[in-house]
C-alpha cells in the first residue's frame, strides 16, 4: 500500500498481528518479523506497543496480554480483535489479477479451474467490477513449455513468423522462459536453425511434446545478433511510430535512430507506417523500401 | 510505535467491543489517547475515523433509538470489520498464496503480500501439493496500478499528464472507471471531464505521476455503458475484404472468414476496430495481401505507398 503513511501502516501492522498471533501461538519473533516484513527489532517495540492496547478502563484486566518466552510469542485477552480483517480493495485486486494469470496456467486442471473460478466470483462480487482482464498475458501453451523445460524434453512448435509472414513449423529443445518488456519469450535450440532463437509466445499457435531427445548441441547460448543502426525521420503519428520501433528520442525536426536487427524488418516497418516514415540510412535498405513500395503498387494496377 | 498508532488501536477495540453506538463524548472519555481542549480532540478523532477507512475499515454512524434524535453514536460492526471471503480452504489458500507470490518486487507485491498475511492468519495450512503443476514466473505490472485501483475504489478524480499521437504531453482530469488488460498492455477506462466523454489511456503512455489528492466519492459509474466501451474500445467494428496469397500473412488470417480466389490467392473477410491499425497490418503483410474494400482505405494506402516510393528515390 505504496500511498499510505508509516503510521498506518503500523496500524494496519498492529491489527493483523492479533489473529495472526492467535493461530500461530509460540511463533518465533524471528519468523514473525519476517511475515510482517520488519526488522526483529521493530517487531520487538510494535508487540509491546500492542500490549498497552485493549478496551477502555485499560487495566491489566483489559489490556491485551504478549508473552515473549526465550525468543516465541504468545498472545492473550485479545478477543477483540482476534478476527481476521477484512482484505482492502487493493489487496482483493492484487489477488484477482494474480488468479486470473494463474488461471491459464492451470492446464486442463479442472479441479483448480473451478477453485479458482469460484475464489474469483466471490471477489469480483467484492470488488465490483472495475478490473477486466480480456486478454490473458500468459500464453496458454506456458504449462506445457514450462513441463517439457523441466523433463528435458523437445517441442514441436508451429511459430508465426512476422518477417517471413507465414506459419512455420520446427522441432527445438526448450531452455527457459523469459520475460522482456510486455512480452514473454520462449529460448529454444531450434533444429530448423541450428542454433538458440528467442520465440515470442504470443507468436506460437501450436505446441506439442515429441519426447526425450539427445541433446548433443551444448553450450547453448543464444548468438549475439548483429544491431544496424538505422536513421529515419518520422513525419507524423509520432507516438505509435516510437513505440513500435523502439524509439527512444525523436528530435524536433523528425530526425531518430532505430537499433534494428534486420534490414528486412525496417524496411517492412517503413512500409506499415507510411506515409510517415522516411528511412534515411543504410542507403541500400532506403532503396529496397522504395521497391518494395513499388511492388506492393504494382499488384494494386493489375 | 507511535502514540497515534495506539490510540488508533484502542478506537478500533472499543467501537468493536461495544454494543451500542459510542458517543464522541464517551469515546474522548473512555478510550485512551484523546488529549487536549475539545476541539482538539474533534479534530483528532476526525482524522482518526478517516485514517480508518483508509484501512478499510468502516465506522457506522446511527442513534441509539431512531424513533427520538437522539445524540448520534458509533460503532464498527464485526460483519465489516472481518474477512469478506467465505469458505477458504487449504486448496483456497494455496491458489491465492500463488497468485501473491505472481508479484514479487513488483507495484502490487506489498498489497499481495498484506492480503496473504491476513489470509494466513485464519490458521489453516495451505494445500500446497495440489497445485504444484501450476508454475510461476514472476509478472510485472505497471507501477500506477495500486494508485489507479485505489482512486477507482474510492471515486476520486485524477490528474496526470499524457502523450498524443504526435508524443505532445497534455494535462488530462478523469474520473477513473475501469483498468482493463488486452494483449499485454494495461488501460485505464475514464470519463474525461474536460471532454465529458469516456475515453481509454495505455498506462505506458502517462507522462507523470498520478494526482490522485482529489476528494473521495466524487462521482459514479455506470458500469453498463462501460461495457459497451470495453467491448469494442470506442469504434463500431467494420468489416474489410482483402486478397491474401496462400500460405502467407498468418495473423491476417486468424479469425477471417476465408473463400479460395485462385491458385495463387484466397479472399478473406476481416472485422476491425481501427482503420489506422488495418491499413498497418495489411501493408506490413507487403506483396502478400491486398486491400479490396472498404474503397476510401484501400485509395489511401494507394495514396500513402505513392508518397513513400517519392520520398524514397
Amino acid at each position: 500500500m505504496s500511498n499510505q503513511s508509516a503510521p498506518i501502516q503500523e496500524v494496519s501492522r498492529l491489527l493483523d498481528l492479533v489473529p495472526y498471533l492467535s493461530t500461530h501461538s509460540h511463533i518465533s519473533l524471528k519468523e514473525l518479523a519476517l511475515e510482517f516484513g520488519i526488522s526483529e527489532k521493530s517487531m520487538a517495540n510494535e508487540l509491546t506497543a500492542l500490549s498497552m492496547c485493549g478496551l477502555p478502563g485499560y487495566t491489566p484486566y483489559e489490556l491485551i496480554e504478549i508473552f515473549f518466552d526465550s525468543g516465541f510469542v504468545t498472545i492473550n485477552n485479545h478477543d477483540t480483535l482476534d478476527i481476521p480483517r477484512a482484505l482492502t480493495q487493493l489487496e482483493l485486486a492484487s489477488l484477482l489479477i494474480g488468479l486470473e494469470i494463474l488461471r491459464d496456467s492451470a492446464g486442463d486442471n479442472e479441479l483448480l479451474i473451478a477453485k479458482i473460478d469460484s475464489l474469483l466470483v466471490d471477489m469480483k462480487a467484492l470488488m465490483g467490477d472495475v478490473i477486466k482482464i480480456d486478454e490473458n498475458p500468459v500464453s496458454r501453451f506456458q504449462a506445457l513449455i514450462s513441463s517439457a523445460i523441466e523433463s528435458r524434453s523437445s517441442l514441436s512448435l508451429d511459430y508465426r513468423s512476422p518477417l517471413k509472414d507465414e506459419v512455420t513449423s520446427r522441432k527445438v529443445d526448450p531452455l527457459e522462459i523469459r520475460s522482456e518488456r510486455e512480452n514473454l519469450y520462449l529460448v529454444a535450440f531450434c533444429h530448423l536453425a541450428q542454433a538458440v532463437r528467442n520465440f515470442r509466445l504470443d507468436r506460437v499457435e501450436q505446441v506439442t511434446m515429441i519426447g526425450t531427445t539427445e541433446r548433443s548441441h551444448e553450450p547453448l547460448t543464444l548468438a549475439e545478433p548483429e544491431v544496424i543502426s538505422a536513421r529515419v525521420k518520422v513525419l507524423g503519428d509520432r507516438r505509435s511510430i516510437s513505440e513500435a520501433l523502439s524509439i527512444v528520442e525523436i528530435a524536433t525536426s523528425g530526425e531518430a535512430v532505430v537499433e534494428i536487427f534486420s534490414p528486412l524488418w525496417i524496411s517492412k516497418a517503413t512500409i506499415a507506417h507510411a506515409p510517415y516514415i522516411e528511412l534515411l540510412e543504410p542507403a541500400v535498405v532506403r532503396d529496397s523500401v522504395r521497391e518494395l513500395a513499388e511492388n506492393i503498387l504494382a499488384l494494386y494496377s493489375s | 510505535v507511535s502514540r497515534k498508532s495506539e490510540r488508533l488501536v484502542n478506537l478500533t477495540i472499543a467501537l468493536l467491543a461495544t454494543k451500542r453506538y459510542l458517543t464522541k463524548a464517551e469515546i474522548f472519555r473512555t478510550v485512551a489517547g484523546y488529549t487536549g481542549d475539545s476541539e482538539a480532540k474533534d479534530r483528532m478523532f476526525e482524522r482518526d475515523k478517516e485514517d480508518l477507512r483508509s484501512l478499510g475499515i468502516t465506522i457506522e454512524l446511527g442513534t441509539f433509538d431512531p424513533l427520538f434524535e437522539d445524540e448520534a453514536g458509533y460503532r464498527i460492526k464485526a460483519e465489516h470489520y472481518q474477512l469478506q471471503l467465505k469458505n477458504i480452504d487449504p486448496l483456497s489458500i494455496a491458489l491465492l498464496s500463488q497468485a501473491g507470490k505472481l508479484w514479487r518486487e513488483a507495484a502490487l507485491g506489498p498489497a499481495a503480500q498484506s492480503g496473504l498475511r491476513k489470509l494466513r492468519s485464519i490458521g489453516i495450512n495451505s494445500d500446497l501439493d495440489s497445485i504444484v503443476e501450476i508454475t510461476t514466473s514472476s509478472y510485472s505490472a505497471p507501477e500506477q496500478l495500486p494508485e489507479l485501483i485505489e482512486a477507482i475504489t474510492s471515486r476520486r478524480i485524477i490528474t496526470f499528464e499524457y502523450l498524443d499521437q504526435e508524443l505532445v504531453s497534455h494535462v488530462r482530469r478523469v474520473e477513473p472507471h475501469r483498468l482493463s488488460n488486452s494483449r499485454g498492455y494495461w488501460y485505464l477506462i475514464a470519463r474525461d471531464c474536460d471532454k465529458a466523454a469516456i475515453r481509454t489511456f495505455r498506462l505506458d503512455r502517462f507522462n507523470s505521476s498520478i494526482d490522485i489528492s482529489g476528494k473521495t466519492d466524487a462521482f459514479e459509474i455506470d458500469l453498463e455503458s462501460l461495457d459497451t466501451v470495453d467491448s469494442n474500445f470506442g469504434d463500431e467494428p467494420q468489416f474489410a475484404v482483402l486478397h491474401v496469397r496462400k500460405g502467407k500473412s498468418p495473423s491476417l488470417r486468424n479469425e477471417a472468414v476465408i473463400s479460395e480466389l485462385d491458385s495463387e490467392w484466397d479472399q478473406i473477410t476481416i472485422q476491425y476496430q481501427s482503420q489506422d491499425q488495418l491499413i498497418r497490418e495489411v501493408l506490413w503483410a507487403g506483396e502478400n495481401a491486398i486491400l479490396i474494400s472498404p474503397h476510401d482505405l484501400r485509395e489511401q494506402l494507394i495514396g500513402s505507398l505513392k508518397k513513400v516510393v517519392a520520398s524514397h528515390v
